[in-house]
């Protein structure tokens, strides 16, 4: 191949967030890379869509490459749920690389991408609880405080644990904590510091291996790839899916520890969540997990043996790190 | 970046022929990222445009805000202020000229839109100003110039946009203008009192009014001071979001209405299904620039524009000067909405690349930027030839010749010229409020 | 505006008061709705703890359902905003004619819209789009919007006709 092919990429996060600076640019030079040059993609100035309508920017081929967040269009993707229960693992790189793995094993024949050349899956850092008014020991703590949550089957367990969850988009979380409208906020640590939330923050309780996550994914306009030589092809999916996850995972960790970081130099008291808290979140979450399962079955998914398996293969990786 | 120039000129030449601003707009996108990209992708484009501003929570906050004022209006708190700025004003020279400058920055500050304070206020203050012999033109000019606070001071539809445009914070710009826009009140004093220094005949004195009366008459601001607190300090104080204030101010509004006995199931009927068409005519225009704002975005002319001006390597002010000049040439002939839509997208990623040493932080720059944007709108406002407000003045009073009123326009139009170098070269004039609030 | 129903053809008052009871009734309606469902949401979340649940998605489909209401009125009253600077230096004739061709024009941008919408609404069906919490299917809303946007495509295919041919009276 010598002609070169330029790809417009759509997104909705600003420049500087993680995703874009440490996943999304260092994946595009590695495009560049493997296909000796003749893959060039540009992120557009601005996303050509809202968030959730990035499935189908690339579908319909308005942007050529997205990424966006499966939760986000709520009844389309029901497999991808795996990978937002809790107590999934400690480690963004473990849990991406896993869920590539499970996909292509257990998921990828239910053909919930239809529509779309997906490149990769991730999930960011284990979700936690952080507010402003107390710390979190017990589910009593968490009574009627209010929480914005970005959907999914978290905002179902947030209910669950008797919080009040207020379903928001993620970049309206300062205006709600800063002006006080919501007491807290469940989401991986990363996101106190690119949300500038630190300052605001006073408390934050860690679930040993994540209350939630979120599931993300990297898709193409399939007439685009499909008009790209058999080489360059190989070459985009030699960087993407478990090498994707890969890299993409230990941004996530990375920029989990930053905003460790930036709580500490805030002052934010952060603690482990007791036994007991841990027990009644899972007692919570257990009915959940069986509604997904039985979900899963209808679509000839057995979901049991895909969480798992899910979970036999991060603690695998995590054990191997 | 060529073809975006060729789609701006095609964009104008659409409008000239007097092709509604919305379709022309959403026109010229669809063809342009035809071409571009391809028409199946064009069409999936227009239509997820659709779709998703259909659905959008935070503009559900147009509506509403557009709805409180009608609310306003009908419990006649714009008469109330009106009368109170009068009982202070009123006896000087131009002294009713100068009070329905004040009546209109206190109904900016319960109202969301530029074209309904005009609109509203010329029905209240126009009688008076005839009844004692202003001439036509000073009093359409401060009609007309007045009404344009309505997007400066909160609430504001133009500041909601714009914040969702740039993900600035809409509490914080709603703050940032505040201060602004009490600086344009007294620059439209000092318009009118230019005005009548130089034909005293144009604004002759009304009556004096005793302390007794005057402090009557300020008795009847409560209620605007009411709604006024109720929107901005439930922002402030944490009990609701901007978006939310609109809805809660909406039904404060309805509730004074409803109180003062001037609601009937008619008159409600009418102030509902007038600003549901209000909206939709909004959500048209809206719908269309943002059909052409996804063209102009993969024409690559924002970060082409960001390239040259840092391959220039022009002072920051140098460059915000120049995009100022350009607005207020655009000012000429575009509509105040389609032009914060058109340009804002190409716009603020340049001024966030500037780099203007210590003054801000990167957030401050787009508050403040956004701040000297609506007050360039405000200017497109009464600039001719295509001046809505002016328009709007009269479309309620079809007896005045458009000329008279630009005429009548000219000295609020120069003052607005000094409050814009004024905010540009003072931006803590914008920043200090909001810079009191999230600490 | 008074408006003599003797002496005009019954389908226009007939689709006059589909369009003004129906659309502007619902757009009544539902713009105070949202109103008063913020004001409850609000007042629920800050006193009593209890937020109205999926409050915001509740007015997402509204906000849809109201604009898409108003559309075909404004479009029916010539609301939209045009700029008529050039207008003075056209002949009456020329300039009525360039009159229904922009109608025509706006009617047949309107129609791609309508056909696009529909396009959506199947896709919204497919999918079984609904909403986070009440799990409100999105389809309906859509296929509201479709149908204005062809009634507007009607309305603006008559106004056309209107303004080539005004009615002597
Ligand atoms: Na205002
Ligand atoms: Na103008």
């Amino acid at each position: 191949a010598s002609a070169e092919t330029t790809l417009r990429m759509s997104s909705w996060l600003p420049p500087k967030h993680p995703i874009v600076a440490d996943m999304m640019v260092p994946w595009i030079e590695e495009v560049k890379k493997a296909t000796n040059g003749s893959v060039n993609i540009i992120i557009l100035p601005k996303a050509l869509g809202a968030a959730p309508a990035h499935f189908d920017l690339a579908k319909d081929g308005i942007a050529d490459v997205t990424f966006g967040v499966h939760g986000y269009q709520p009844g389309r993707f029901l497999l991808t749920q795996a990978a937002e229960v809790p107590f999934l693992g400690n480690s963004s790189e473990a849990i991406s690389v896993a869920y590539w793995r499970i996909f292509e094993k257990h998921l990828a024949k239910a053909n919930e991408h239809e529509g779309v050349k997906l490149l990769a899956l991730m999930t960011h850092g284990p979700g936690q609880m952080f507010n402003t008014q107390r710390p979190i020991t017990s589910l009593a703590d968490l009574a009627g405080m209010k929480i914005r949550v970005g959907g999914g089957l978290i905002n179902d367990l947030t209910t669950a644990l008797g919080a009040t969850a207020l379903l928001k988009p993620a970049p309206a979380s300062y205006e709600l904590i800063s002006t006080g409208v919501a007491d807290g906020v469940f989401f991986p640590k990363e996101s106190i510091k690119s949300f500038k939330l630190a300052s605001f923050i006073k408390y934050g309780t860690v679930v040993p291996g994540g209350l939630y996550n979120v599931s993300f994914f990297l898709a193409m306009n399939p007439a685009k790839f499909e008009a790209l030589t058999k080489a360059e092809q190989d070459a985009i999916m030699s960087v993407s899916g478990e090498h994707f996850a890969k890299m993409a995972g230990q941004a996530w960790d990375r920029a989990d520890k930053a905003g460790q970081a930036d709580m500490e130099a805030a002052g934010v008291e952060i603690i482990d969540a007791p036994e007991a808290l841990v027990q009644g979140i899972a007692e919570k979450a257990a009915p959940m997990e069986a509604a997904w399962i039985a979900a899963a079955k209808e679509k000839g998914i057995d979901g049991d043996m895909v969480l798992k398996d899910f979970r036999a293969e991060i603690a695998k990786l995590e054990a191997s790190n | 970046m060529f073809d975006a120039l060729i789609a701006f000129a095609a964009l104008l030449a659409l409008i000239a022929l007097r092709l509604p601003i919305a379709f022309a707009m959403g026109l010229a996108g669809f063809v342009g990222f035809g071409v571009l990209i391809g028409w199946d992708a064009s069409l999936a484009m227009v239509r997820n445009v659709t779709y998703e501003t259909g659905l959008h929570y935070t503009l559900s906050i147009v509506p509403l805000f557009i709805l409180m004022g009608n609310f306003v209006t009908r419990a006649g708190l714009s008469d109330e202020l009106y009368t109170a700025s009068n009982a202070f004003l009123g006896h000087r020279r131009g002294g009713l000229a100068m009070a329905t400058v004040v009546a209109c920055g206190g109904f900016s500050a319960i109202c969301g839109s530029s074209l309904a304070t005009a609109a509203t206020m010329s029905k209240v203050a126009m009688p008076s100003m005839r009844r004692y012999g202003y001439s036509d033109s000073l009093a359409a000019g401060s009609i007309a110039a007045g009404g344009t606070l309505g997007i400066l001071i909160p609430p504001s539809v133009i500041l909601v946009l714009y914040g969702l445009m740039t993900e600035s914070d809409i509490g914080k710009l709603f703050m940032a203008g505040i201060l602004p826009g009490i600086v344009g009140v007294i620059c439209y004093m000092g318009a009118v009192r230019y005005t009548v220094f130089r034909n005293p005949e144009s604004g002759p004195p009304g009556d004096r009014l005793g302390w007794r009366d005057r402090l009557r008459a300020l008795r009847g601001v409560w209620g605007v001071l009411v709604l006024f607190v109720l929107v901005m300090g439930g922002i402030y104080g944490g009990v609701f979001t901007p978006t939310e204030a609109a809805g809660v101010g909406a039904s404060g509004a309805f509730l004074f209405a409803l109180f003062r006995g001037t609601l009937t199931w008619a008159s409600l009927r009418t102030i509902l299904r007038e600003s549901a068409e209000t909206t939709a005519m909004i959500f048209s225009i809206l719908i269309g620039a943002l059909m052409f704002a996804n063209f102009i975005n993969v024409t690559g002319m924002p970060s082409d524009l960001t390239g040259w001006i840092n391959e220039m390597e022009l002072p920051a002010y140098a460059v915000i000067a120049m995009i100022v000049i350009v607005y207020l040439l655009l000012g000429c002939v575009l509509e105040s909405l389609s032009m914060i839509l058109l340009t804002v997208p190409v716009f603020y990623p340049l001024v966030l690349s500037l780099d203007f040493g210590t003054a801000f932080d990167p957030q401050s720059v787009l508050i403040w930027f956004g701040i000297v944007v609506v007050v360039v709108t405000e200017i497109s406002l009464i600039t001719p030839p295509v001046g809505l407000n002016v328009f709007v003045l009269k479309g309620v009073l079809p007896e005045l010749s458009t000329r008279t009123i630009f005429r009548g326009v000219m000295p609020f139009w120069c003052a607005d010229i000094v409050r814009l170098s004024l905010l540009v070269g003072v931006p803590a004039i914008s920043l200090y409020l909001p810079g009191l609030m999230g600490r | 505006m008074t408006t003599d129903r003797s002496v005009q053809p019954a389908v226009r008052p007939a689709a006059k008061i589909w369009l003004n009871r129906i659309l502007g009734g619902l757009a009544a309606v539902i713009l105070f709705a949202m109103m008063v469902l913020t004001f409850v949401d609000v007042i629920g979340r800050y006193f009593f703890n209890t937020p109205v649940e999926g409050g915001f998605e509740i007015t997402e489909l509204m906000l849809a359902t109201l604009i898409f209401a108003g559309l075909p009125l404004v479009s029916a009253t010539d609301g939209h905003i045009a700029v008529d600077i050039f207008e003075i230096l056209i002949p009456n004739a020329v300039s009525r004619i360039k009159e229904a061709l922009i109608n025509l024009a706006c009617a047949a941008m309107t129609g791609v819209l309508a056909w696009q919408l529909a396009i959506k609404t199947g896709e919204t069906v497919g999918y079984g789009d609904v909403t986070a919490i009440l799990h409100i299917p999105i389809w309906p809303v859509v296929a509201f919007m479709t149908a204005t946007l062809v009634a507007t495509a009607l309305i603006l295919v008559i106004r056309a006709g209107v303004v080539l041919f005004p009615r002597n009276r």
